[in-house]
């Protein structure tokens, strides 16, 4: 046994060694990126990467989907770090990138990206924070989203409300839905997730931080979501569930709720641009509108996403930095946009010629991107946030089931954040 | 091949437990080289692993970055976490309604699908069918017919005149629900064993109980009943780890939802992992899951034996 065992480790490290090994050799620099991508986003990363390769000789850039979705990478990568078998880049969410940044493996690009030709203070700011850690910049900003809300102009004309105004408020918010539900014909006003996800609970920061509330303390010792600006955020919501009964709750990861807006049965539908191709094929008349405010804050969450570079040796680094200089640049980025309709990920893209078409091709997505204004903060990026943001559904499971008080439930996990956060270390 | 002591007594020696008999380096060869790659691959993908994650679970490790060793701290800790002890409720839970009801549903299918008539082939295919599909399009199609709101239960509720539940809304309700879409996907597999160990039982013995004239119910009850009870046995355990590693439809329905309801051991080892980072401490939680289970089948195998099933 022991034998055998000493036989299996010498194939193992041979086999490392070999490739290793391989790398030194001449000719261009190649590297592996993982995208995660599906269907037409796959089609238009795999196009550029072919056209990078055409047009670069010194850099070598193979395309997998890394046998996972964007939804599943994480665990796929941290597989991946435990073995040394990872790619040179990976498509990672932001909300990751503080646990992604501990493994000694992730390069750092701050030199790089100092590059005047990278032009990296044209990318929006939440995106560099949302890619810098503790001062290290792992890798480039990959999409960027934000939450609107988009409503069905059918159902509300059948209800005789006028769609949602840029100015709105909460209040109308809470009136446009209760109008538009139609309990007898199985018609919700809008709709909010009640799995154990962070689909149930990203919704409820913007609301949080217009109300002048945060989620955590600054220096992310302390929870702080149970302050008055939470208990009136979580209250509306119980009150227009409980006492309005115009909201559906979904129990499913949020994939319910979707196909309700697209059945026509839901009059408002908080979500964001990746669901603009689904509703077209769906055929729903759809209009897009910033979120509620409340004292003339609209105030929106967005979920940057990264391409975070990972280090096998430093000619490997470089070109990654090379092929995502390239990658994220305006004109690269104006056809990945029209292909996916994601939104800009530049100030200067807006300003190309192009810009004008992908806005023809995208009816609302002018309002989606004008909404980046409005995204000024990113859920606190501390390792610690998957644990809070369970915590944070629990409680408004809780509050929206009726089982729980707005008050009680936050207060609660607050506690159970606090015991969380307290844990040193990680 | 030239041996100087005749076969038989070799085979005695080794038989009586004796000195060990030398073997050719040759035989060695040879036993390595058919035995060699699956005992690669079990110890590449059991062995290996398993010695891995005990030496994870007395770690911080967050599989990103080395951990520290933390001792039997991560055991400590789960001793008082709250959401391990409803992990465990809901798993036991799962266990204590699917097991009975798996065996007393497969044992009284398999007697009637275990007929002569026309199409039986169909029937029993019928039974299958849901063992086969995926845990992601059975739970995502599951999702749909218990929603609170427009699911076809509660339109079934309604047609009947009964109160519309909460179903996968509700705390107090989704796990037994996620336990009746388990036990649909997985009974089909107690059909087929119990319909292979019904035909295995000798024409003779029917024949006999037959002309002493057993009715039905005695027939079933005192020759059916014990012929398959080494398979109601091996169903149970089974049965009990299928239950134990219950995992798949969490993920496709309910992510653990809502307030945590439906958390059960292995979704939170995986939550812990993968999703909270702190790989170390699900791995101790993935080894109090692995003591657990085997503790729990050596008892049903005792158990048994005391019943005299086993023998």
């Amino acid at each position: 046994m022991k034998r055998a065992l000493t036989a299996a480790v010498a194939v193992a490290l041979a086999v490392t060694g070999c490739s290793a090994a391989g790398e030194r050799a001449a000719g261009p620099v190649e590297i592996t990126i993982w995208h995660g991508q599906e269907d037409e986003s796959a089609k238009s990363i795999e196009k550029l990467v072919a056209r990078f390769n055409q047009t670069h000789r010194d850099v070598r850039v193979r395309t997998e989907s890394g046998g996972a979705t964007a939804d599943g990478m994480l665990p796929k990568i941290t597989a991946a770090l435990a073995s040394d078998a990872y790619p040179d880049i990976a498509y990672l969410y932001g909300s990751w990138a503080a646990n992604v940044a501990r493994s000694p493996k992730v390069a750092d690009l701050s030199e790089h990206v100092k590059d005047p030709a990278v032009g990296w203070t044209d990318f929006w700011a939440n995106e560099r924070e949302a890619v810098t850690v503790q001062g290290k910049v792992i890798g480039f900003p990959a999409v960027v989203d934000n939450m609107v809300v988009l409503y069905n102009r059918k159902l509300l004309a059948k209800a005789g409300v006028t769609p949602p105004e840029p100015g709105w408020t909460w209040a109308d918010f809470r009136a446009t839905a209760k109008k538009t539900t139609d309990a007898s014909a199985g018609v919700f006003g809008t709709t909010w997730a009640i799995s154990g996800g962070e689909e149930a609970v990203w919704g409820l920061w913007p609301m949080i931080w217009q109300a002048g509330g945060d989620i955590l303390s600054p220096d992310h010792k302390k929870a702080v979501f149970n302050s008055s600006a939470g208990q009136r955020s979580l209250d509306l919501l119980r009150a227009m569930t409980i006492d309005d009964k115009s909201v559906y709750l979904d129990s499913s990861p949020a994939e319910k709720g979707q196909k309700l807006f697209e059945s026509g049965r839901l009059g408002l539908f908080m979500s964001g641009p990746w669901v603009l191709p689904d509703l077209q094929e769906a055929g729903i008349d759809y209009g897009v509108a910033q979120l509620p405010g409340t004292d003339g804050n609209h105030e929106t969450v967005s979920g940057p996403d990264n391409w975070v570079v990972f280090e096998h040796d430093e000619r490997r680094v470089k070109a990654a930095a090379t092929f995502l200089s390239w990658l994220t640049a305006a004109e690269q980025q104006l056809v990945w946009m029209t292909d996916t309709g994601s939104l800009p990920i530049r100030e200067s893209i807006t300003k190309l010629p192009g810009y004008q078409d992908y806005l023809k091709k995208y009816p609302g997505i002018d309002v989606v991107s004008a909404n980046l204004a409005n995204a000024k903060r990113i859920r606190p990026p501390t390792t610690k946030y998957p644990r809070v943001s369970s915590f944070v559904a629990d409680a408004i499971a809780q509050t929206l089931l009726g089982k729980s008080d707005a008050k009680t439930a936050l207060d609660q996990a607050v506690a159970k954040t606090d015991a969380a956060l307290a844990v040193p270390g990680s | 091949m030239s041996t100087t002591a005749p076969p038989l007594s070799r085979a005695g020696a080794a038989a009586r437990g004796r000195r060990p008999d030398r073997r050719k380096p040759a035989d060695n060869v040879a036993g390595w080289s058919f035995a060699g790659p699956a005992t690669l691959v079990i110890l590449g993908f059991s062995l290996i692993p398993m010695a891995w994650a005990l030496a994870l679970s007395f770690t911080d490790s967050d599989l990103m970055s080395p951990g520290r060793n933390v001792g039997l701290d991560n055991y400590r800790a789960l001793v008082q976490d709250p959401v391990f002890h409803q992990a465990l409720r809901n798993t036991g839970l799962l266990v204590l309604l699917y097991i009975p009801a798996s065996l007393a549903a497969g044992l009284l299918v398999a007697v009637l699908l275990n007929r002569k008539v026309r199409g039986i082939g169909f029937y029993r295919t019928c039974f299958l069918v849901p063992y086969i599909a995926s845990a992601t399009s059975a739970g995502l199609l599951m999702g749909y017919i218990f929603d609170r709101d427009f699911g076809l239960m509660n339109g079934l509720f309604v047609k009947l005149g009964l109160p519309v539940q909460g179903l996968l809304s509700s705390p107090s309700q989704a796990m037994f629900v996620l336990t009746l879409i388990f036990f649909w996907t997985r009974f089909g597999f107690s059909v087929v064993i119990y319909l292979a160990a019904i035909q295995e039982i000798s024409k003779e013995v029917l024949e006999a109980a037959a002309i002493d004239g057993a009715s039905r119910w005695a027939t079933f009850r005192h020759i059916i009943v014990p012929s398959v009870r080494r398979m109601t046995v091996f169903l149970a355990v089974w049965g009990l780890i299928d239950a134990l590693q219950f995992f798949d439809l969490v993920m496709t329905t309910t992510k653990g939802g809502p307030a945590s309801s439906t958390v059960t051991i292995v979704y939170y080892v995986w939550q812990l992992a993968f999703n909270f980072f702190t790989a170390g401490y699900g791995a101790a939680v993935a080894y109090v899951l692995f003591v657990g289970t085997l503790l729990l089948i050596v008892a049903g195998l005792l158990f048994a034996r005391w019943k005299g099933a086993m023998r």
